[in-house]
């Protein structure tokens, strides 16, 4: 099952402990077409609230934000190669925590569809 | 908060809308890329009733108008538009405007969204200073024009005409087949069409480097067409988003971002629509002032950056030479491009001395932006990149950039 962030990331179990990181439809749709996916060279943990990704649309710059410290474990190439095609489906990297997960200031499904509702 | 006329329409198609000064203005419907897409390729709508619309009538009408902008209304046919800007007296433009002559006695005038309040202000201080005769239109080297306030007529429209624009290589004969016209009109050229008993003005201009039409009538009228054409033809809805693309392609400057009352039209390449010897205008006497010039700038296909405005630009040797005023993807281009400012006053000389060609005499083809820890190279080049109104013509940068 997805959680969700106030920044409009989501998480969702991998395996192995792991998850992968996406961003809601919500916000692929407010950030409109992205043009190019920005990766954080040369570094590979992260602690939380850094940015892990940058997401560059033709109107906006989105960062993905890590929701807890972590380190990459996988990044989804076929979107770095195609951002056009992202979606709130995509997940955009698979991240490991580096400590044992704290407890996550997260939103399920129906919390997070409340949430934007009153933002947007 | 207003509201343009398709706001309905655009609610119904679940467009992403944000506040654009003070307008419920839809960025994009179904995405920015696609709606670029059928501009260049087939044809788009705009809803521009955010606009500001005014007539202009009377005896001196033309004098008043031509003694507050800088292109010449005078010399203007009948039936033709011009471009051109409203100047303060520091030479900065206030605003820049589209100016339709239906005769010597009555004109249309466009003013951007975001100025229209700053825009009046201006119109009714310049008329009340004519009223008060501490500014005299006797000098305007118009024949036959006396010194009076009394037979200018100043009506702002914007809420009772509206305006669409329809762009792209199809968008002529669409509107030509749903209005019944057969005629084509050319670039800046405009008619009044009667269609089921109702006014249409048609025009040939547009903001988007495309051919095509702005089209002003009664609201509920271009609703209509609107409606109409976008279910039974290749018309698509487009918003703020790819008009923002196209125009920066086209390389058409952006009130507010490219230009503003800091800026001469002389800096912003704008110059040629100054009428500098007309006898008097507003600004006259600064508006050649050009401590700054503005440039395009191309970004190689490798980077992977979108500029914004405000990011500044460094030569090879890392001194400062300019800000980026607009930035964006061009993606019939496959790369970022971008309006620069360049405030090096010896590449200003340069430029001035050289106008033709702006990268022959100084070393402009590796210039960088700084984006977060990243140095993005990019070569200036002229400040437009493609434009398809009467043919293809696109700025050879692989040329530039080799």
């Amino acid at each position: 099952m997805k959680q969700y962030f106030k920044t409009h990331e989501w998480i969702e179990e991998s395996s192995n402990g792991a998850y992968y990181i996406g961003i809601s439809e919500y916000a692929a749709r407010r950030l409109g077409d992205v043009v190019f996916i920005e990766q954080m060279e040369d570094q590979n943990s992260f602690i939380a609230g850094e940015t892990l990704m940058i997401l560059e649309s033709v109107k906006a710059v989105g960062d993905v934000y890590a929701p807890f410290a972590c380190e990459i474990l996988r990044v989804n190439e076929k979107i770095v190669k195609t951002p056009e095609e992202l979606t709130g489906e995509d997940w955009l990297l698979e991240i490991k925590p580096l400590d044992s997960l704290p407890e996550l200031d997260s939103l399920n499904d129906s919390d997070y569809e409340a949430y934007i509702k009153k933002e947007g | 908060m207003s509201f343009p006329i398709l706001h309905e329409f655009n609610l119904a198609r679940k467009a992403n809308i944000v506040d654009f000064h003070g307008w419920q203005m839809p960025v994009f419907y179904e995405g920015i890329r696609e709606e670029y897409k059928a501009t260049r390729e087939k044809a788009s709508v705009f809803d521009v009733s955010h606009m500001g619309r005014w007539f202009f009538s009377g005896k001196n009408a033309m004098a008043f108008l031509d003694y507050l902008t800088t292109n010449d209304l005078s010399t203007l046919k009948d039936g033709k538009a011009l471009y051109t800007t409203l100047l303060n007296e520091d030479g900065g433009i206030i605003d820049d405007l589209v100016i339709y002559k239906f005769n010597p006695e009555r004109f249309l005038l466009i003013n951007n969204a975001g100025n229209h309040d700053t825009v009046t202000d201006w119109f009714w201080l310049q008329y009340n200073k004519l009223k008060s005769e501490e500014i005299s239109l006797k000098n305007s080297g118009l024949e036959g024009c006396e010194q009076s306030y009394e037979d200018i007529m100043m009506e702002d429209v914007t809420s009772k005409i509206a305006q669409i624009a329809v762009q792209g290589p199809l968008a002529k004969d669409l509107v030509n087949k749903y209005l019944g016209l057969r005629e084509e009109l050319s670039y800046f050229s405009f008619r009044k069409v009667s269609f089921n008993n109702e006014d249409y003005i048609i025009s040939a201009t547009g903001y988007t480097g495309e051919a095509g039409y702005e089209i002003y009538a009664k609201p509920s009228l271009l609703i209509k067409l609107v409606e109409d054409l976008c279910s039974n033809s290749e018309l698509v809805p487009a918003g703020l988003g790819a008009r923002d693309v196209l125009r920066l392609e086209a390389g058409y400057c952006l009130h507010g971002n490219d230009i503003d009352t800091l800026t001469t039209p002389y800096e912003a390449g704008l110059d040629w629509i100054v009428k500098i010897t007309k006898e008097n205008f507003i600004g006259k006497f600064n508006c050649t002032r050009q401590e700054k010039i503005l440039c395009g700038l191309s970004f190689s296909i490798s980077e992977k950056i979108i500029p914004r405005a405000g990011t500044k630009v460094y030569d090879d040797e890392e001194r400062e030479i300019g800000v980026i005023t607009s930035g964006t993807f061009s993606f019939i281009l496959d790369r970022a491009i971008a309006l620069v400012y360049l405030t090096d006053p010896e590449i200003i000389k340069s430029i001035i001395s050289n106008k033709t060609d702006i990268t022959s005499k100084i070393n402009l083809k590796k210039v960088s932006i700084k984006v977060r820890k990243d140095i993005f190279s990019a070569s200036i080049v002229e400040p437009w990149f493609y434009r398809n109104i009467r043919g293809k013509e696109i700025q050879d940068l692989e040329a530039i950039q080799k």
